[in-house]
């Protein structure tokens, strides 16, 4: 169990390495590039639009 | 079969870490702080991890294309005068230990790290990533220690890896990795690794408390106040401070509860008193060779300290025993004092000092500006690491610890980082003409004529 975890470790620092070669490389924008990506980051993933609010003024010109 | 999976993940991160220098910095600092060979029982004991990745670093220096700049600031001339003073009081050292040698091999690598890091790292990307290095590194011990007594419901004697040192040293080690781990929190945007650094603070918590040191309790008290001070929330951080406090109380074992008691009795306590007889021995050493001092642990050698006990009777105003047999300094300070002199002693403070004011100019830069409220949490954690340092470390013989060292080189990047900002908000590069800055959106923007 010790073991696990020490080698979880050493794989999210070498993952930590990667993200930061691709990082240094300009290729923000993917999952993995994203993981460690910090607030205000450039490269954080970008966030799923929000369903549009239904707007009922809308509705009724639509319907005119 | 556990040494091939972690020789394997380490040539993976050789291969990744040989293109970009600050790349190979990581993995450095990875290798001094997270002990892989201390973990292993098989092939990989015997495997120069820290070499591998020195040599790694020089290759990546060697490959670099980019034109990089070196920076010296007030720090780093402190710094390397520092390294001299070691490398002075070395040559005329009382002893020839093995342990001086280590020591100076210490120091000649730590000063090396901290010039390629100079070198290498100039951006917040590249701050950022040796942070969560830093970070992840130093709490897996803790991570450790914690499960292993969490399981044995507070059975567990810890013993950490040899490159740490006892427990008193886990323990500082761990709550100089604390702040940076609610950093690293407050500031990672994917849910998965904000929960991992919950995870990584527990544990590094309940290593702390693992590890029995009056020190560490100490230190703890320390972390919490400072918690206090910089929230905005002071009152819901008070009221956890007393749960978290009050569920310790109740939770550990006698064991741990009579060791923290000892506190209150110090006087009486043989722990202590020994301390305040390597305090003085020390001192009297350093008065005895103000400029040069002993050498790197010299008192730790039997001749040097049968040699200065007849002297101890300079400090009479201080009531104590007299000394037994070697002791190791057990204080920052007086370790300092008692190798390099009043000189070094000096430039020790000094260091500390520099760095402290290099906190101050982070946080000044960065006031105000939401732009830059990152450089202002991250100088926050880092004056926290230093408190922590130098409260807990006055009853540690870590002056000489890598933690600091990388700590400290850090904040003087920061800053550096923060005054080559440029006024429209990105950071300038050094790069060979005719050839693009590794990250677009550091770079300047390009110019637009047709913008008015």
């Amino acid at each position: 169990m010790e073991f696990i975890f020490y080698l979880a470790n050493t794989i999210l620092c070498a993952w930590a390495i990667y993200w930061c070669l691709l990082r240094s490389g300009d290729k923000p924008g993917s999952p993995i590039t994203g993981f460690f990506a910090w607030k205000s980051d450039p490269a954080k993933p970008a966030a799923a639009p929000r369903p549009q609010a239904k707007d009922p003024a809308s509705r009724w010109t639509a319907r005119r | 079969m556990r040494d091939i999976a972690i020789l394997i993940v380490f040539c993976s991160m050789m291969v990744l870490a040989v293109r970009h220098v600050h790349l190979s910095v990581m993995l450095w600092i990875w290798t001094a702080l997270a002990a892989p060979g201390a973990y292993l029982y098989g092939v990989g004991v015997d495997f120069p991890f820290n070499k591998a990745a020195a040599v790694v670093t020089v290759i990546a220096l060697a490959m670099d294309r980019m034109k990089r700049r070196f920076f010296i600031d007030g720090f780093f001339i402190i710094f390397t005068l520092f390294v001299a003073q070691g490398l002075i009081s070395f040559t005329f050292a009382l002893t020839d230990m093995d342990r001086i040698y280590t020591l100076l091999d210490k120091m000649l690598k730590i000063w090396l790290l901290g010039i390629i890091m100079r070198i290498a790292c100039r951006d917040r990307l590249q701050v950022h990533a040796m942070v969560i290095m830093t970070t992840f590194a130093l709490a897996v011990h803790g991570v450790l220690e914690g499960m292993k007594y969490l399981a044995s419901a507070g059975g567990h004697k810890v013993q950490p890896s040899s490159f740490i040192g006892d427990n008193n040293y886990l323990a500082l080690a761990l709550l100089m990795a604390l702040p940076l781990i609610v950093y690293l929190y407050q500031q990672c945007v994917s849910p998965v690794l904000r929960g991992i650094f919950i995870g990584l603070g527990a544990a590094g918590f309940v290593g702390v408390v693992a590890t029995a040191s009056r020190g560490g309790l100490i230190g703890l008290i320390v972390l919490g106040v400072l918690s206090m001070v910089h929230s905005k929330r002071k009152g819901l951080i008070s009221l956890a401070f007393l749960a978290i406090a009050a569920g310790v109380v109740v939770l550990a074992p006698s064991r741990w509860t009579t060791r923290m008691e000892t506190i209150q009795t110090a006087e009486q306590d043989d722990s202590f008193m020994n301390r305040i007889v390597a305090w003085k021995m020390n001192t009297v050493l350093a008065l005895d060779r103000p400029f040069l001092g002993g050498g790197y642990s010299a008192l730790e050698d039997g001749s040097v300290h049968r040699a200065y006990v007849s002297m101890f009777g300079l400090l009479d105003f201080i009531p104590t025993a007299m000394p037994t047999g070697p002791l190791a300094a057990h204080s920052i300070y007086f370790s300092v004092l008692g190798d390099l002199g009043f000189v070094g002693f000096l430039l020790f403070l000094a260091m500390l000092a520099a760095s402290f004011v290099n906190i101050k100019k982070i946080k000044q830069a960065s006031l105000g500006k939401p732009e830059l409220a990152w450089a202002y949490s991250l100088a926050n954690a880092f004056r926290a690491c230093l408190i922590i340092y130098i409260v807990v470390g006055a009853a540690l013989s870590a002056a000489y610890f890598e933690v600091l060292y990388i700590q400290v080189t850090l904040i003087s990047m920061l800053r550096r980082s923060l005054e080559e900002r440029a006024p429209h908000g990105t950071y300038q590069l050094a790069t060979v003409a005719g050839t693009q800055p590794p990250n677009r959106w550091l770079a300047p923007p390009p110019s637009r004529p047709w913008v008015r």
